[in-house]
């Protein structure tokens, strides 16, 4: 693929606050016109990458280029092409939902005539003509998040990037939401999403996931689904939480976490009868013991807990 | 420069600030209040001050200056029958007299032989406000009746002239000439024109730049084309239209209400306080530039107004402070300000004489504003 395909690309981009690292030399590449799913755990520098690729902090090192500008080159041409939708819901709650649409049309220098147009077009996209003269503070959070929505891809932007943009958003706006992504999507819109919620991260084209301010898994949801190691398991034993800690116990486990009502447990090899029988010789009555095809909870929760016990391993052998 | 950005950001201000109305109302209650509070409750006139008299010189000369101090009607003459000089302490001591007065023997023969004769004037120390004024009360007093006896006299003897020309020249301006009646009201209505442009472009300007920053959409202008200055200056015009308003409507109610004489040039008024506004939106700029929340913003603003109005000229003269606060002052616009509005309001002057306090406010307004708006930074970090 040629340079102009990729609509992010980054190299050893890093971010320290006070001698913390929370973006660490991360090298990235994202083709353009797809949805990118950004995940990791809490703290693991997505905004922190977001917030210096809108050109909002300044890296400490690396570099990065955005739709064809070095985000530190060239800020101006930068700003005009990306609609950044924050962590925090950041319009003013004073203006109506017009007025608000109507001061980052100004802003982004839109004449008024293609602006109205422009407003009303969002508002049938974004179906926000219903309180379209509502103050912004009095409307519900799932309608308050189609609205910064609106604001930042008013000016038609090639890039958009939304930072957990359905976090606290009831299930029918979250779905409504990413129907309106998928549409921008299909209309060319690169988009560049964090998300904790497993649905949106399987409606992604591609994902990326942060550990520790590093990238440590990047693919297709598919890809990185069939990437996992070793043989999953679905355990419907009781009583659980001792399942749980007997499985843990198990020198052959790989990992055994809590899903639901049961347990998803991770073997190197596909032998379930001897995890059966290990598990029923520690007390615990298995019900049920099948093998299962991962879905990407099960990547991500193994990603990190590989990441977490390399981690403490590091700590114990520094000892 | 952009034009449509800034007339966004004046628009999205206009409408933020219809719908604010604890902001509307403050916009509109502090100046009543000030002006009541200045206008009634804080008086620098003296009323009532007890004045004990001993004169030991029973001529009509100690007896006209009396009466010359009885005239200001600052003073209530306290019971002073066959007192003598032992009688001055005592009455300072037991509160029986504020300021006492010591009119000594041979008074008139003094002024006869064309000697400046001394009275002594002892005065409560402990409110030093009061004895301040009195003094001044009392000074003033002295001097009315210093021209009024020379008349006198060159009238009684025409010849003796050059005899009396010895008496030490006595200034016969009043030293309040350009506020005769000695009314602080007028002296003080200006002075809230100051206070309030101060209050408004220091404490407003600021919180309402800090608001953006807490609220997130000062990140969210962030990533958009718009320029810091074009965002600051788009702010502050709807402040400095809100200021110039209320110096129009403060104006009209010093005349019309409290009678402030107004002898000077209004349209001078406008353009001086166009000036001080640009200094006090530039400090309100400054202060939003170090101030993460709105509380920071707000206990920056009072740190920085307690000197920038105490300093001012408001309360106390600037001539009777200690000498680095006098240098201090040079670079305060509210002291300029202030000599502009009472040199207005009191003295009717206009550009011709007032035109050097424009210019150094003008200086201090570019100075203080191009600061306000070169150190806001649009990063986030
Ligand atoms: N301005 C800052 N100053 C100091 N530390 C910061 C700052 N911004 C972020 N951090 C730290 O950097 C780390 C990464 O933060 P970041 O917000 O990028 O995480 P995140 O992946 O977006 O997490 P979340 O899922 O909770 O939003 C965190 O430990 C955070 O405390
Ligand atoms: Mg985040």
């Amino acid at each position: 693929m040629s340079a102009a395909e990729w609509v992010v690309e980054t190299e050893g981009l890093t971010r320290r606050f006070d001698g913390f690292v929370a973006v660490d030399h991360l090298t990235l590449r994202v083709p353009r016109g797809s949805i990118f799913g950004f995940l990791g755990p809490n703290g693991s520098g997505k905004s922190t990458t977001i917030r210096m690729l809108c050109g909002l902090l300044k890296p400490s090192e690396g570099r990065a280029v955005v739709n064809g500008f070095d985000i530190e080159r060239h800020p101006e041409p930068l700003r005009q092409s990306l609609g950044y939708m924050s962590q925090r819901f950041s319009l003013y709650p004073d203006l109506t939902v017009r007025e608000n649409l109507e001061f980052y049309g100004g802003v982004y220098d839109l004449e008024p005539g293609p602006l109205a147009e422009r407003i009303e077009q969002v508002f049938d996209q974004l179906r926000l003509r219903e309180h379209g003269n509502d103050l912004t503070a009095a409307l519900p959070l799932g309608w308050k998040q189609r609205v910064a929505l609106g604001a930042a891809m008013l000016h038609q932007p090639p890039v958009l990037f939304l930072d957990e943009p359905t976090s606290g958003v009831d299930p029918a706006s979250r779905r409504m939401f990413w129907e309106i992504l998928d549409s921008l999507a299909v209309g060319g819109a690169s988009i560049f999403v964090t998300t904790h919620v497993m649905d949106e991260a399987e409606r992604c084209d591609l994902l990326g996931v942060m550990y520790g301010g590093h990238l440590i898994a990047q693919g297709t949801p598919a890809a990185l689904k069939e990437a996992f190691p070793g043989f999953l398991y679905h355990v419907d034993a009781a009583p659980l939480l001792e399942a749980l800690e007997a499985a843990r116990r198990l020198p052959f486990v790989a990992d055994a976490a809590m899903f639901g009502d049961a347990l998803h447990v991770t073997l190197p090899a596909d032998d379930p009868e001897r995890l059966r029988r290990e598990l029923e010789s520690a007390g615990v009555t298995v019900r049920d013991l099948r093998r299962i095809s991962p879905t990407l909870e099960d990547v991500f929760v193994q990603l990190i807990a590989l990441r977490e016990r390399a981690a403490e391993g590091a700590e114990g052998g520094g000892r | 420069m952009n034009r449509r950005r800034l007339l966004s950001i004046v628009l999205k201000e206009l409408r933020q600030l219809r719908r604010d109305k604890r902001t509307l109302r403050l916009f509109l209650i502090a100046p009543v209040i000030q002006l009541t509070f200045f206008g009634y409750a804080i008086s620098t006139d003296l009323k009532g001050v007890k004045l004990g008299v001993v004169i030991e010189d029973p001529s009509p000369e100690a007896r006209r200056l009396v009466d010359a101090i009885v005239a200001t009607r600052a003073f209530d003459l306290i019971p002073t029958a066959s007192a003598r000089p032992d009688d001055l302490r005592p009455w300072l001591d037991t509160g029986a007299a504020q300021i006492a007065l010591h009119i000594p023997p041979g008074f008139a023969r003094a002024l006869a032989r064309g000697q400046a004769p001394v009275v002594q004037v002892l005065s409560d120390g402990s409110d030093s406000n009061t004895a301040t004024l009195a003094f001044q009360y009392l000074s003033g007093a002295a001097r009315v009746w210093a021209s009024r006896e020379r008349q006198d006299y060159l009238r009684r003897h025409p010849s003796q002239a050059v005899r009396f020309a010895r008496v030490p020249q006595v200034n016969l301006e009043p030293r309040f000439w350009y506020n005769p009646d000695l009314k602080s009201v007028d002296f003080q209505i200006p002075g809230v024109l100051a206070l309030i442009l101060l209050a408004l472009g220091a404490s407003q300007t600021s919180l309402m730049v800090v608001r953006e920053r807490e609220l997130g959409t000062l990140e969210q202008l962030s990533v958009t084309p718009i320029h810091a200055w074009e965002l600051l200056v788009g702010k502050t015009i709807p402040m400095a239209g809100a200021g110039l308003v209320m110096t129009l409507l403060i104006t009209v109610v010093a005349y019309v209400w409290f009678h402030v004489p107004l002898r000077g040039s209004i349209p001078f008024l406008l353009i001086a306080a166009t000036l001080y506004l640009l200094n006090t939106l530039g400090i309100g700029l400054l202060i939003s530039v170090i101030s993460r929340t709105q509380l920071q913003a707000q206990i920056t603003t009072s740190f920085l107004m307690t000197p920038l109005i105490m300093l001012s000229g408001f309360l106390f003269p600037i001539a009777n402070m200690p000498q680095w606060a006098q240098w201090l002052t040079v670079i305060l616009p509210t002291r300029y300000y202030m000599e502009v509005v009472r040199g207005v309001f009191l003295k009717g002057q206009g550009a011709a004489e007032l035109w050097p306090q424009a210019v150094v406010l003008a200086i201090l307004g570019v100075l203080l504003y191009l600061g306000g708006i070169l150190s806001f930074r649009k990063r986030v970090d």
